[in-house]
C-alpha cells in the first residue's frame, strides 16, 4: 500500500497518507533560519522560477523581492497561476531553464515534491506561504530539496518526527520458514523460535496502536486551515537582511498587511502587532532626520476605516464601507435614516459630507477621526472599529494616500473582469500598479466598481431574501446576472464579498444565524458556480476554516463535477447542475 | 569648445566624494583607477558616478561634501549677496553635484529642502552678478572682461546668449555705419567731419 518515491542511505520514503511508515529522513526540519545563508546565497549565480498566486499579498511581496534580486544582479523568471493544475504546467513549460524554484503563496499546504513529479536532486524549492497547516512532507523532507521561508509560530503544533515517520517492524508472516538449526532451550522452556514470534506479535501491536494515533493527530493537524504572517512580511525581512530595504518595499509589505485585515485574514490583535514590527522598520530606516519633501514619508496614525473616503466622498464612502453597511443596515430606508442621523449627531453637515473630499473644508476635514471615534458614535451607533491604526502615505506635495485605498485598488487591478486581459497579464500590471511614485488612479476607480458591486449584491440579497436555512447551514445563492461583471469569481477578492454577505445576512435576518456556518454559491460562469464556505463569526475575528477538509472529502466523493483548484481550501467551482447533490453531500457530512 | 549642460553632468562625475558602503568586495581596477577595496561600514573615497550607481542599487549611502552642508553654503551665500565680485566656489561642479545628488537620494542629504533653496539663492545671486557684469560690459562698448572664480555651468548658461547678442549688436553697429557713410556721401563736408568713425 505504499508507493516509492526515493530511496534514501537504501531507506524507503513515505508518501500516501495511508501508507505504512519508514525510517524518518536524517536531515528533518527544513526551515530558513538565516536568509542570507539558507536561501540569498543558494540563488546567486542561478536563474531563479518565480511561482506565484494571484492575490495582492502575491503582488507585494513580488514586488520586495523583484527589487531586491535587481540589484543583486539575480535573474528571475516571474511566472503567476492560479491553481494547482496552472502550477504544474508553468512548472513543466519552464523547469528546464533554471533549478531553483521559489513558489510564493502556493504549495505549502500540498507536497510539493509529489505534485511537480519528483524532480531530481539538484531541483531545490524555496516555499514562502502564508497558508496554514503546512503539509508535513514538505516540512519534513529527505531529500533536502524544499526548504520553507517561515518562522514558525506557538499555534501551529506541527507533529514530531517519530510520531509520523517510524520503520515498519518486519512481517511476521515472513519469518515464518526461518532456520530450523537454533531449536536451543532457553531458560523459560520455549525453544528460539517461539520466543522471537511472540517479540513480534508485541512489536506488531505496538506498531498498529502507534499507526491509529498517527491518522487521528494527522487529521487535527490538517483539520484547520487558517493563514500566518503575510509573505511580504517575510520578503521585507529578506531585504533587511541583506541591507537592501527602503521606504518603497515597506510600503508594499504595508498593503499586504492590510490586505490581510480587510479579507479577515488575520485577526486585529495580530494585526496590530505586525503593524507595529512595520512601524520599527520605519523608524530604522527614515533615522530621526527630517525626511525632504520628495521622499516618500509613512506615517502610523489613527484612520478612518472607510473606503476610499479620499477619493470619494465621505457619504458615498459610509454607504459602500461594509461595516457601516451591515451595523447600520443602511439597505433599508431605517438604516438610511440612521446614518443621517447620526452624521448630524457628529455636526457634519450634509452638504459637505457629500461633496468630494478633496472639496471638503479643510476644517471637517482635521476632525474627521475625532468625531467617528467619539463616544457617540461608539456606543449610540454601535461602530467601534470605525477608526484604526493604518499608514498613511505621502510624497511631493501629492495629495496623501492610504493603505486601505491601495489595497483596494491593487485588488481591483487583479480581479478585474476585463475579458481581453489574461490572468497573467492582470497579475502583471497590479504589481506595476503597486509603484508608489507613478501611482495610477485607475485601480482606484475600478475599487469604486468592485464596491459597488459588492453592495450590490448586498441589497439583492436581503431584499430577495436568498438566504436558506437547511440544515445547520445557511445557503446563500447569488443570481446569475452577476456572471458578466463579477470581481469575485476567485479566492483572492472573495472574502470581501462573503464577510460581506454574513454580516448583513445576520443583522437583517434572525440572531440564531450568528452561530452557523454559512455557503455562498457564486455564479462563476455557464457550467460552473464557485461555492464558499464560510465559518460562524467570520467577519468578526479571522478563524479557523474547517471547509477544505470537507471540501476535500466531497471532492473525493464527487470526482469530477467539482473542480479543487485553488489554493486556498475553502472555495471549490462545482457544476451548475450538481447543485443538489453537493448539498446534500454537505448535510449528510455535517452530521 | 561648448559644452552642453548634460555633458557638463557628465563631466562634473568625476569628482571625488565618500560613501558607506553596505557589501564587501576587493579592489576594482577600472581603467580610470582603482578603486576599493569596500568594506561594509567603512567609509571611502570613490568617483562620483560610481557613488551614484551604487546608491542606485541601493547599496551604499553617500555622505553628504562638506560644502553641501546648511552652515557652510549659508556662509557662501552670504559672501556671494555682499560682495560685488564673484566668490571661489568650494567644487567646480557645485551646481550639477548637488542636482545629481539630490535627485537620487535626498534622504542622505539632513536638511534638504534648506540647502536646495541656499544652493539655488547661491546660483541666483551670482547669475543676476554675472548679468550685470555683462550688461557693463555692452554699454561700455568693451572689447575684454576679465571675470574670476565663474564656474562652467553659469558660463555654459549664459553662453548661448552671450556671444551670439554680441555679434547681433556688432552687425547692427556695422549696418548702421553704412548707411551713415552711404547718405554722408550725398552730404556736406561738414556733416560728414562729424561722422563716428
Amino acid at each position: 500500500m505504499f508507493d516509492v518515491r526515493d530511496m534514501v542511505n537504501g531507506q524507503w520514503l513515505l508518501v500516501e497518507e495511508e501508507a505504512v511508515n519508514c525510517i524518518p529522513p536524517t536531515s528533518a526540519k527544513m526551515l530558513v533560519e538565516h536568509y542570507r545563508r539558507d536561501f540569498i546565497e543558494r540563488i546567486v549565480g542561478h536563474r531563479l522560477i518565480i511561482i506565484t498566486n494571484q492575490d495582492v499579498d502575491a503582488v507585494c511581496t513580488v514586488k520586495i523581492l523583484t527589487t531586491l534580486f535587481k540589484t543583486e544582479g539575480i535573474q528571475y523568471i516571474l511566472l503567476s497561476c492560479s491553481g494547482l493544475t496552472e502550477l504544474k504546467e508553468k512548472y513543466d513549460e519552464y523547469n528546464s531553464q533554471s533549478d531553483r524554484c521559489l513558489l510564493v503563496n502556493c504549495g505549502g499546504t500540498i507536497d510539493v515534491l509529489d505534485l511537480l513529479g519528483n524532480p531530481p536532486r539538484e531541483k531545490l524549492f524555496f516555499i514562502l506561504d502564508y497558508h496554514r497547516p503546512l503539509n508535513i512532507l514538505n516540512y519534513y523532507n529527505a531529500t533536502g530539496q524544499v526548504v520553507i521561508i517561515s518562522v514558525l509560530e506557538s499555534e501551529e503544533n506541527i507533529p514530531e518526527i517519530d510520531e509520523i515517520f517510524r520503520e515498519e517492524p518486519p512481517d511476521s508472516s515472513e519469518e515464518e520458514d526461518d532456520h530450523d538449526d537454533d531449536e536451543a532451550l532457553d531458560a523459560n522452556g520455549m525453544n528460539e523460535r517461539q520466543r522471537r514470534k511472540t517479540e513480534r506479535r508485541a512489536q506488531r501491536q505496538l506498531y498498529t496502536t502507534w499507526v491509529k494515533k498517527r491518522e487521528h493527530l494527522l487529521f487535527t493537524y490538517r483539520e484547520h486551515s487558517y493563514y500566518s504572517r503575510p509573505s511580504a512580511l517575510y520578503g521585507l525581512e529578506i531585504a533587511w537582511g541583506m541591507s537592501r530595504d527602503d521606504m518603497e518595499s515597506v510600503w508594499s509589505a504595508i498593503v499586504s498587511l492590510t490586505d490581510s485585515l480587510v479579507l479577515g485574514r488575520l485577526p486585529r490583535p495580530k494585526y496590530s502587532e505586525y503593524a507595529s514590527t512595520v512601524n520599527d522598520h520605519i523608524l530604522r530606516i527614515s533615522n530621526a532626520n527630517q525626511l525632504p519633501r520628495d521622499c516618500l514619508k509613512i506615517r502610523f496614525e489613527r484612520d478612518l476605516f472607510l473606503f476610499l473616503y479620499r477619493h470619494w466622498s465621505v457619504y458615498d464612502s459610509l454607504k459602500t464601507t461594509p461595516y457601516v453597511v451591515s451595523t447600520l443596515k443602511t439597505w433599508s430606508q431605517d438604516g438610511h435614516r440612521k446614518l443621517k442621523q447620526m452624521l448630524a449627531h457628529l455636526g457634519l453637515p450634509l452638504s459637505e459630507v457629500k461633496q468630494k473630499y478633496a472639496n471638503m473644508s479643510l476644517d471637517l476635514r482635521r476632525q474627521l477621526v475625532e468625531m467617528f471615534s467619539s463616544q457617540v458614535v461608539v456606543e449610540n451607533y454601535k461602530l467601534p472599529d470605525l477608526v484604526f491604526g493604518s499608514f498613511v502615505a505621502e510624497i511631493g506635495f501629492r495629495p496623501k494616500f492610504n493603505a486601505l485605498d491601495v489595497q483596494l485598488a491593487t485588488l481591483a487591478l487583479l480581479e478585474e473582469p476585463d475579458p481581453n486581459k489574461t490572468e497573467e497579464e492582470r497579475f502583471l500590471l497590479a504589481v506595476q500598479g503597486l509603484d508608489v511614485r507613478n501611482f495610477e488612479k485607475g485601480g482606484i476607480e475600478k475599487a469604486k466598481g468592485m464596491m459597488k458591486q459588492v453592495n450590490n449584491q448586498v441589497q439583492m440579497m436581503v431584499e430577495m431574501k436568498l438566504v436558506q436555512e437547511v440544515g445547520p447551514f445557511l445557503f446563500v445563492q447569488l443570481t446569475d446576472s452577476m456572471i458578466d461583471f463579477n470581481y469575485f469569481k476567485r479566492p483572492a477578492g472573495i472574502p470581501l464579498l462573503a464577510n460581506f454577505l454574513q454580516h448583513a445576512g445576520i443583522r437583517a435576518g434572525k440572531k440564531g444565524w450568528r452561530q452557523s456556518p454559512w455557503l455562498i454559491m457564486i455564479p462563476y460562469d455557464q457550467e460552473y458556480f464557485v461555492a464558499v464556505g464560510v465559518q460562524p463569526g467570520a467577519f468578526e475575528q479571522a478563524d479557523k476554516n474547517i471547509f477544505p477538509e470537507v471540501f476535500r472529502c466531497i471532492k473525493g466523493k464527487m470526482g469530477e463535477d467539482v473542480v479543487a483548484d485553488w489554493f486556498d481550501g475553502w472555495a471549490i467551482l462545482v457544476k451548475n447542475q450538481k447543485r443538489q447533490v453537493f448539498a446534500d453531500l454537505l448535510l449528510a457530512l455535517s452530521e | 569648445m561648448s559644452l552642453t549642460a548634460d555633458e557638463l553632468d557628465f563631466i562634473a562625475q568625476e569628482e571625488e566624494v565618500e560613501i558607506m558602503p553596505k557589501f564587501d568586495i576587493p579592489t576594482m581596477w577600472l581603467i580610470t583607477g582603482d578603486v576599493g577595496p569596500f568594506e561594509v561600514g567603512i567609509p571611502i573615497k570613490v568617483p562620483l558616478w560610481i557613488a551614484l550607481q551604487l546608491r542606485g542599487d541601493n547599496k551604499c549611502n553617500i555622505i553628504t561634501p562638506y560644502w553641501l552642508t546648511k552652515s557652510s553654503m549659508e556662509k557662501v551665500k552670504e559672501f556671494e549677496t555682499k560682495s560685488p565680485l564673484f566668490s571661489k566656489m568650494p567644487s567646480r561642479h557645485y551646481m550639477s553635484v548637488a542636482k545629481l545628488i539630490f535627485e537620487l537620494c535626498p534622504e542622505d542629504v539632513p536638511e534638504a529642502d534648506d540647502i536646495k533653496l541656499l544652493v539655488k539663492d547661491v546660483w541666483n545671486a551670482r547669475m543676476s552678478k554675472l548679468q550685470a557684469a555683462i550688461a557693463l560690459f555692452i554699454e561700455k562698448g568693451a572689447s575684454w572682461a576679465k571675470v574670476d572664480n565663474l564656474t562652467q555651468m553659469e558660463m555654459c548658461a549664459i553662453r548661448p546668449f552671450f556671444p551670439h547678442s554680441l555679434e547681433h549688436l556688432h552687425r547692427f553697429r556695422k549696418t548702421i555705419q553704412a548707411a551713415r557713410l552711404h547718405s554722408a556721401g550725398n552730404a556736406s563736408l561738414e556733416v560728414r567731419r562729424q561722422l563716428p568713425k
